[in-house]
């Protein structure tokens, strides 16, 4: 079965064709396009849906050249629903929908933070993990129980990927910041303290990010050192708490910012004291991406019928615990 | 007095099945709209006439015929 998935949560424009194969899959091809703004500055809504609209056709016609298939070769279409930034999201939903009624393919609206964690187990082959997924959109602890994804902790104001951002565009970077970050802390040690935030299993950045900001004067780089240090150890405390209750065997970490490799050390030297296998999806597929969509779309289709069109929703929206998963 | 807007916009020449391929792509989104905004889709004959009402808000009718339009070109696009 191949499948057509289109991503446009945030900044990401994406479209990537996948093969269903029994329980294996691959992936044809997945090509983006991803909206920059001006340095400094945070993602305009409704710049990001421009730079999608503006991009999509391109986007669309490479990823089938690339796969080497026609549109009516496809069998399904699948798209990110939410969350995410309404215009963005109409703009994929909008490409799906005009593909599915003018072919006659069926459609699936996907929960994107779900596609993150099937592709990630999809790559790794990790089976029963419990998952680290943190993004600009989401910094959250999850274990698979009773047909849900259900949270064991999560950011109680902003994201993982969000400080980064926040931090490194008050410095005059670019978004995403995080990969400038860590190569600036990669060259000092000196740790300035910071505040530690974890109630029970939830983490707490926003105090982090106004305190790094003031810090920048003693150098930019130990502050970054200072800031990655002290939102790792965050996140891996409350890892090792919900390892040691929940007894996974397996823990994986999945979303852009599980491209660090500083926060990956970390928590393998936690899975090896709570004896478990350590899966990071790989680097390529960490950010936001069509193959995502597309083999979370696939699974679906595996177990149900495609959705009527005048019933394909866009949620900004839409928790991942509320989903049900019957595959 | 709220000033009240009307804007029509008509693509001419258009097939049956394309039209109605951009009204399905649009229309689901066609939700929760602000008050005293409305939007509608016809398709008829070989012709799509999209209608928007305003009362009041002009800028919130210019963005939503902004993003509509929009949709309708890349729709248009992409299933040539």
């Amino acid at each position: 079965m191949i499948c057509l998935g289109v991503e446009s949560t945030a900044h990401t424009f994406s479209c990537a064709v996948l093969n269903k194969n029994g329980k294996r899959g691959e992936i044809l091809s997945d090509v983006r396009k991803i909206y920059g703004p001006p340095k400094g500055e945070g993602i305009h809504p409704r710049e990001a849906s421009r730079h999608h609209v503006e991009n999509g056709s391109t986007v669309l016609v490479e990823a089938l050249q690339k796969a080497k298939i026609s549109v009516t070769d496809l069998d399904i279409i699948s798209y990110a629903a939410g969350p995410g930034l309404g215009p963005c999201l109409r703009v994929g939903a909008v490409v799906s929908r005009a593909l599915a009624s003018y072919y006659k393919i069926p459609i699936f609206p996907v929960n994107h933070a779900l596609g993150h964690i099937e592709l990630g187990k999809m790559l790794t082959g990790a089976k029963n993990p419990l998952v680290l997924l943190v993004s600009g959109g989401h910094t959250m602890l999850l274990a698979f129980l009773g047909k849900k994804w259900r949270v064991f902790g999560e950011t109680l104001d902003i994201t993982l990927g969000q400080l980064l951002d926040q931090f490194g565009r008050s410095i005059g970077f670019a978004s995403p910041c995080g990969k400038k970050i860590e190569e600036l802390a990669e060259k000092k040690s000196n740790y300035i303290p910071l505040p530690y935030s974890v109630q029970g299993n939830d983490v707490s950045f926003s105090g982090l990010l106004s305190a790094t900001k003031n810090i920048v004067n003693e150098g930019v780089e130990d502050a970054c050192y200072s800031l990655q240090e002290t939102a790792f150890a965050m996140i891996c405390e409350a890892t090792e708490r919900a390892l040691a209750f929940t007894k996974k065997k397996e823990l994986m970490i999945v979303g852009g910012v599980a491209a660090n490799k500083r926060l990956s050390t970390m928590l393998q030297s936690i899975c090896k004291r709570q004896k478990c296998k350590f899966f990071v999806v790989p680097q390529k597929f960490a950010g936001d991406c069509g193959s995502q969509i597309a083999w979370q779309g696939l699974l679906e289709a595996s177990v149900k019928k495609g959705t009527s069109l005048e019933n394909t929703f866009v949620k900004q929206s839409w928790r991942l615990d509320t989903v049900e998963i019957p595959y | 007095m709220p000033l009240k807007c009307n804007v029509q916009v008509t693509l001419n020449n258009i097939s049956k099945k394309k039209a109605a391929a951009i009204k399905n792509a649009l229309e689901p989104d066609n939700v929760n709209f602000p008050k005293g905004l409305s939007f509608e889709i016809k398709n008829i004959d070989n012709k799509l006439v999209f209608n928007f009402q305003s009362m009041g808000n002009t800028k919130k009718l210019v963005a939503t015929v902004d993003e509509v339009l929009e949709h309708v070109k890349l729709a248009s696009e992409i299933i040539e």
